[in-house]
């Protein structure tokens, strides 16, 4: 479902800056179809340049991205892929309706359908009454369940989800694991970046961990947990098991 | 196809509810209704006054909606991420080039229409409510003809506009690139003339008028699609020096090579 072979990625220096900023050095990493993979690190890892970079918004100085087996940068390609933003993003003066009209439309779908969609979507996200409102008036956790309809109102074979649960209240991101859940169970293939590790321990198969823009870790969630299990201990959670990946990284392993 | 007029119909639906636009539209519309009390100032030609304060509240709305609304929207968009949602719906680069560009003039001509249609009423009302002799001649069609040469320079403006927008980042520079745009384009018929002059004393500068008249294509002066003369003048269009045909037609080739320009440049350019 998504390729990522060596890439690498420097922005230009911009006026202030001494020098250009790398934000990728060689990161491969590989999502099975089917498979949920959880992408970690911490502000400036080199997460948001990785997504951006596989929604075909930036192209890599070096390596090759492939997503559904294309070019990311080719649009027929996001026609199959449901991409989540960290931050709503649609225009505010637009209601929730006419947003997700605007999605099908792009989408191809014919109006009988987008109606359809968006009305189970919309349901089953708790914003059907809210539905002719403007997207201004929307609360954060609002906005964001008002794009996981727009990311999902094409049944989608592949999710890219960039902070999913930001915004959201305990209920709300309950609601959003439930939903991640049964689209796995669905065979979606998802692509799922967050800092909360808790929810990635829970719905993820696989973790790429970054960290300075290159990929500290790449595998199973359990394995990370046992490779940082002490002798006659239970295993870490992957917060404890992440923050000590990252630590070793930064000290070269000493102490 | 779909998608550019999905675009273009949310960046109306957007633009329409904005505050700014409406206190443009309301701004105008004011201005205009006021050429009602020229008929106490004008005593001659008072139907020539009144069609060039329409027209020239026609042109500044159309000026401020481009430098101070349609400017910001292309970079709002990117500061603000929508372009992000957008393309992942799954608009192309070229399709967001040519949905934004559409709607934004789309949005223009709604404000022009109203403006045009209130103008229009102004100036019918004046020519029926005072003396024939100081409003002798007005025509509905020359009328329509100068609005429409109107919407051809704001088109060549947007198409400009979202050519500088795939070259430079931030609203700031490309309203100055838009400023310099402008005047550089009403600036090179004077150069010209000037010029054509020194060549009349016996002071040619072949060189330099090439290459004048050919910055007049980069940069083409706007004041060629104002045909305003024309709506209260008796006189055939030629005599009036005016070739709307002609202007028109190259207006649209200009909007047409600055989009495809500005779609190739959207196309290479990452978007952070």
């Amino acid at each position: 479902m998504i390729e990522f072979h060596n890439v690498s990625k420097t922005y230009p220096r911009q006026i202030g800056e001494r020098a250009a900023h790398r934000a990728l050095t060689d990161a491969s990493f590989v999502l099975p179809p089917g498979g949920t993979l959880g992408l970690v690190g911490q502000n400036g890892a080199g997460k948001s340049t990785t997504l951006r970079i596989l929604m075909g918004y930036m192209r890599p100085d070096a390596g090759e991205a492939r997503v559904l087996g294309r070019d990311p940068a080719e649009a027929a390609v996001r026609r199959r892929v449901g991409y989540l933003p960290e931050i709503s993003t649609f225009p505010e003066n637009l209601t929730c309706a006419e947003m997700l009209r605007f999605v099908g439309r792009c989408r191809g779908m014919d109006e009988q359908r987008i109606a359809r969609a968006a009305e189970a979507w919309l349901k089953r996200l708790e914003l059907w009454e809210a539905r002719n409102r403007l997207l201004r008036g929307f609360s954060k956790g609002m906005k964001q369940r008002a794009s996981f309809a727009a990311a999902l109102i094409h049944d989608p074979e592949l999710l890219i989800l960039d902070e999913p649960m930001s915004g959201l209240d305990p209920l709300g991101r309950a609601d959003i694991v439930s939903l991640i859940r049964e689209l796995r169970e669905a065979g979606k293939s998802i692509l799922f970046c967050s800092h909360l590790l808790d929810d990635v321990q829970r719905l993820t198969d696989s973790l790429v961990v970054l960290h300075r823009g290159r990929i500290l870790f790449a595998g199973g969630v359990e394995e990370l947990r046992h490779r940082f299990t002490r002798e006659g201990e239970a295993p870490p959670d992957l917060q404890d098991a992440f923050i000590a990946l990252v630590r070793d990284a930064d000290t070269g392993g000493r102490p | 196809m779909t998608r550019i007029l999905a675009l273009a119909r949310i960046t109306w639906l957007n633009g329409r509810r904005r505050h700014a636009v409406w206190g443009l539209f309301v701004f105008a519309l004011a201005l205009e209704a006021a050429g009602f009390s020229f008929a106490d100032f004008f005593g001659h030609d008072l139907g020539r006054a009144a069609s060039d304060w329409v027209f020239s509240i026609m042109w500044m709305a159309g000026l401020l909606f481009t430098l101070f609304y349609a400017v910001r929207a292309v970079a709002w968009d990117e500061n603000h991420r929508v372009i992000d949602s957008i393309l992942a719906h799954p608009v192309s680069r070229g399709e967001y080039v040519l949905g934004m560009a559409l709607g934004l003039w789309m949005l223009a001509l709604t404000l022009e229409a109203a403006l045009g249609l209130v103008g229009l009423g102004v100036l019918a009302w004046m020519r029926h409510s005072i003396d024939p002799a100081y409003f002798p001649h007005f025509s509905t069609a020359r009328f329509a003809l100068a609005w429409l040469g109107l919407q051809a320079a704001l088109a060549m403006m947007l198409a400009a506009l979202m050519l500088f927008s795939g070259l430079l980042r931030g609203a700031f520079p490309v309203l100055l690139s838009m400023l310099a745009w402008l005047l550089t384009g009403s600036g090179i018929p004077v150069v010209e003339q000037s010029l054509q002059r020194m060549a009349e004393r016996g002071h040619p500068a072949p060189v330099l008028q090439g290459i004048v008249h050919w910055l007049g294509a980069a940069f083409p002066n706007p004041g060629r699609l104002d045909f305003k003369d024309a709506v209260v003048s008796a006189r055939p269009l030629p005599d009036l020096g005016l070739d709307p045909t002609w202007a028109l037609a190259l207006a649209l080739l200009y909007a047409a090579v600055a989009l495809a320009l500005a779609i190739a440049l959207y196309e290479r350019r990452d978007i952070y």
